[in-house]
């Protein structure tokens, strides 16, 4: 009960957040890509690569053992980026697409997002593998002083 | 009620995408522990009914302002919240990373052929109902 609150209220800024960003984006976009067609949505294109993304670093950092708690990831996971990026406008837009007469435009629409979604899924999760590489944090100073907390933490979370 | 702007249709609208978002949750914890399987058949489910029933709201057009108000809190927000294409991004990848090769492209290519099939059946509904 208390991972569906804070999926809700994760849920709760990733919606407003899509919403705030899906108006202005449509003028931003054709400003910096005059010759594309006013129908491609690229504000939904955009937020579901960088939701793909941010989940993929998500995922990727606490798989490795950086200590964000249950509650962060649940709230940041399937709360935030879940309500934050979106399947039903991707798919009816491809539909959209296709009965405006731009069927290739939706066939890119439909294979870009896609793939683009699934490699920024996996840049993320790499990226993550990089930071911690990299000592950020420190692993002597953060890490390992909260490893037993940690461990005790993944086990009630293995099937997450 | 006068819905049509300010602060009020945002926090409708957040408030219908959190309910999204808290039901996806739920319906795929569930069906994680009831199924006991590794792919992922509940996002699955959850996408393709989601895109069915946005095609549905999307044909649903009208002039009234009320109606317009019902596909902006149902479609934008509930719709939005209960979809969700990052899990589904993220999903494949752990199942290419984890070698099962086959899983992900049934997975991908599911998602999209049974979205826009379901999406097109939606839109259509929509039309002739």
């Amino acid at each position: 009960m208390r991972n569906i609150v804070l999926v809700f209220a994760g849920g709760f800024c990733g919606t407003l957040a899509r919403a705030l960003l899906a108006m202005p984006t449509k003028s931003l976009a054709l400003s910096l890509f005059p010759h594309a067609s006013s129908r491609f949505p690229w504000d939904i294109f955009a937020i579901n690569l960088s939701g793909a993304l941010a989940l993929g670093l998500l995922y990727g950092l606490w798989e490795r053992g950086i200590p964000l708690s249950d509650d962060f990831r649940h709230t940041a996971g399937p709360g935030f980026l879940g309500a934050f990026t979106t399947f039903s406008s991707y798919i009816v837009g491809t539909d959209l697409l296709a009965r405006a007469g731009l069927p290739d435009i939706a066939i890119f629409y439909a294979i870009a997002s896609l793939v683009l979604g699934v490699g920024c899924a996996w840049a993320g999760y790499s990226a993550a593998g990089t930071i911690i590489r990299r000592g950020v944090p420190q692993p002597g100073k953060h890490v390992l002083d909260v490893i037993p907390s940690l461990e005790e933490e993944m086990e009630d979370e293995v099937l997450d | 009620m006068p819905l049509d702007t300010g602060i009020g249709v945002m926090l409708l609208l957040g408030l219908a995408g959190a309910t999204g978002a808290a039901v996806r949750f739920a319906v795929a914890e569930w069906a994680t522990k009831r199924w006991q399987i590794t792919f992922p058949l509940a996002t699955l489910l959850i996408n393709v009914t989601g895109a069915f029933a946005l095609g549905l709201l999307t044909t649903a057009e009208g002039g009234s302002g009320a109606l317009a108000q019902a596909r902006l809190l149902l479609g934008t927000g509930f719709l939005g919240g209960y979809t969700t294409f990052s899990t589904l991004s993220y999903d494949t990848h752990s199942l290419l990373r984890s070698r099962q090769t086959g899983a992900a492209w049934l997975n991908a290519l599911g998602s999209l052929v049974l979205g826009i099939a379901a999406a097109a059946l939606g839109l259509w509904c929509g039309s002739h109902l």
